[in-house]
């Protein structure tokens, strides 16, 4: 983990707070039908380092109550602002928090992570396939998980449609 | 080959008739092949022909040539001119079997028409009258910041139209200040999908019935502009009868275009309405923390 963040704590985030009061207006644990979930997070980094966003985090905070039909995750990370240092910036986003709250959803089946990289250098993207990783929930619960790392544009992508997001 | 065909029974009154070939001596083809062929034409050009070829033909081929029908406001002037067929429509009281034969209704207006007497009221006039008319429509796409929704008959029409029992599609796109309660006509709708529409509170034209609602939406996509989840919020979901619109939807695909009156919490009233029921979730958020 890099020092500067190290010395990031969640209450100095707006974003965070923002995110962690979306996470509570959602409340997927009340959708008693839910068998698919599918969303978009940004992961912004500059000069190696991660921005003031904590994406990851409102989809911990999202997944620690998990309705209980709930079968079929998608995600979609854009990656924005490749640029060196920022191999491990899942690690320290809370990606590996994620993985733990993930294994206390009852009903998982299938996760598909589709990240768009359009600014990382190759070596950049080569780097992410070693962290956009979900080991401890995919060895505990068995589940189907399904990566994909894309160059497309940005701007092409700002209104994926689910049609996209499927492999 | 095919236009020989035409041009062959053309003559006749009556399909399968003899058709002079070059090669071959005369010959009779048989009817189910010649409607085979016809069936096999898909492009609007070809298959108008085949409707002008004999009146056997002009029932199947008048069916799939006003299936899926467009109203291109901006390049359309003729139609709503007299003797144009939106114009005739509305205008007189024929029985005209157009108005059954449409099942996909586009309907474009990005610029407006300036060619027209009486301008953009006058087409808004007129669109309103043409789908009032409609009795098969099955799905209503409407797009064009050209189409001006202050217009009340063109309201009234939006509002008739989707109380056809068979109308199941709704699509709007890029309106500005759509009467977001007008939905609630739309009795039997299964698909709502909102795509760049800002939303008014209300505009609905007085002396109208309150709409019933039987709850049949199951697929709501929507991207929230200009508070549109705020206003979804404020102006439908505050009410049973709009709460009950959403009971059974399935499936919601909510997208963020832009932290502009992004609020956190106008999303719960939406999944409140709709949590027992909805399966698939698609959340498209900005995560700008904007706040």
């Amino acid at each position: 983990m890099n020092q500067h963040a190290a010395t990031l704590t969640e209450p100095e985030f707006p974003a965070y707070k923002y995110n962690k009061e979306y996470a509570q207006s959602i409340r997927l644990s009340r959708m008693t039908s839910l068998r698919r979930f599918s969303t978009r997070v940004y992961v912004t980094t500059r000069d190696g380092y991660l921005e003031e966003e904590h994406p990851f985090r409102f989809l911990r905070d999202l997944f620690l109550e998990c309705s209980p039909t709930l079968e079929s995750i998608h995600l979609l990370c854009f990656h924005r602002f490749g640029d060196t240092g920022d191999e491990n910036i899942p690690e320290i986003s809370g990606w590996g928090e994620l993985d733990r709250v993930l294994m206390s959803c009852p009903g998982l089946r299938e996760i598909s992570v589709v990240v768009c990289c359009t600014q990382c250098t190759p070596d950049q993207r080569a780097a992410h396939q070693g962290v956009y990783d979900l080991p401890m929930v995919i060895r505990a619960r068995n589940v189907k998980f399904e990566r994909q790392f894309t160059d497309v544009s940005y701007e092409v992508n700002i209104s994926l449609t689910t049609r996209q997001l499927s492999f | 080959m095919f236009l020989k065909v035409l041009d062959a029974i053309s003559d006749s009154p009556l399909p399968g008739a003899r058709i002079g070939m070059d090669d071959y001596k005369e010959k009779t083809l048989p009817l189910e092949i010649l409607e085979n062929i016809i069936n096999a034409v898909d492009d609007k050009k070809t298959l108008k022909a085949c409707a002008l070829s004999c009146s056997y033909f002009q029932r199947n081929c008048q069916r799939r040539l006003f299936w899926d029908f467009e109203i291109n406001c901006d390049r359309d002037d003729a139609a709503f001119q007299e003797g144009g067929l939106i114009h005739t429509v509305v205008h007189t009281n024929l029985d005209i079997n157009v108005v059954s034969l449409i099942r996909y209704l586009k309907i474009e207006n990005r610029y407006g028409v300036w060619g027209l007497y009486g301008g953009g009221k006058a087409v808004d006039h007129m669109l309103g009258g043409f789908i009032k008319k409609l009795t098969a429509l099955e799905k209503l796409d409407v797009r064009g910041a050209g189409l001006e929704l202050r217009h009340g008959e063109l309201v009234n029409g939006l509002i008739t139209v989707l109380q056809l029992p068979s109308l199941r599609e709704l699509k709007l796109a890029s309106l500005n200040f759509f009467p977001i309660q007008i939905i609630l006509w739309g009795q039997s709708l299964r698909r709502i999908e909102f795509e760049r529409v800002i939303f008014v509170p209300s505009i609905v034209p007085g002396g109208l019935k309150k709409p019933l609602i039987s709850p049949s939406l199951e697929e709501l996509k929507m991207d929230n502009r200009k508070n549109g989840c705020s206003i979804l919020g404020l102006h439908l979901l505050s009410s049973a009868l709009g709460r009950a619109a959403f009971t059974k939807l399935k499936k919601l695909h909510l997208e963020y275009r832009e932290s502009e009156g992004d609020r956190p919490n106008d999303i719960d009233r939406l999944l409140s309405a709709c949590q027992s029921s909805l399966e698939d979730l698609n959340l498209f958020l900005t995560h700008d923390g904007m706040l």
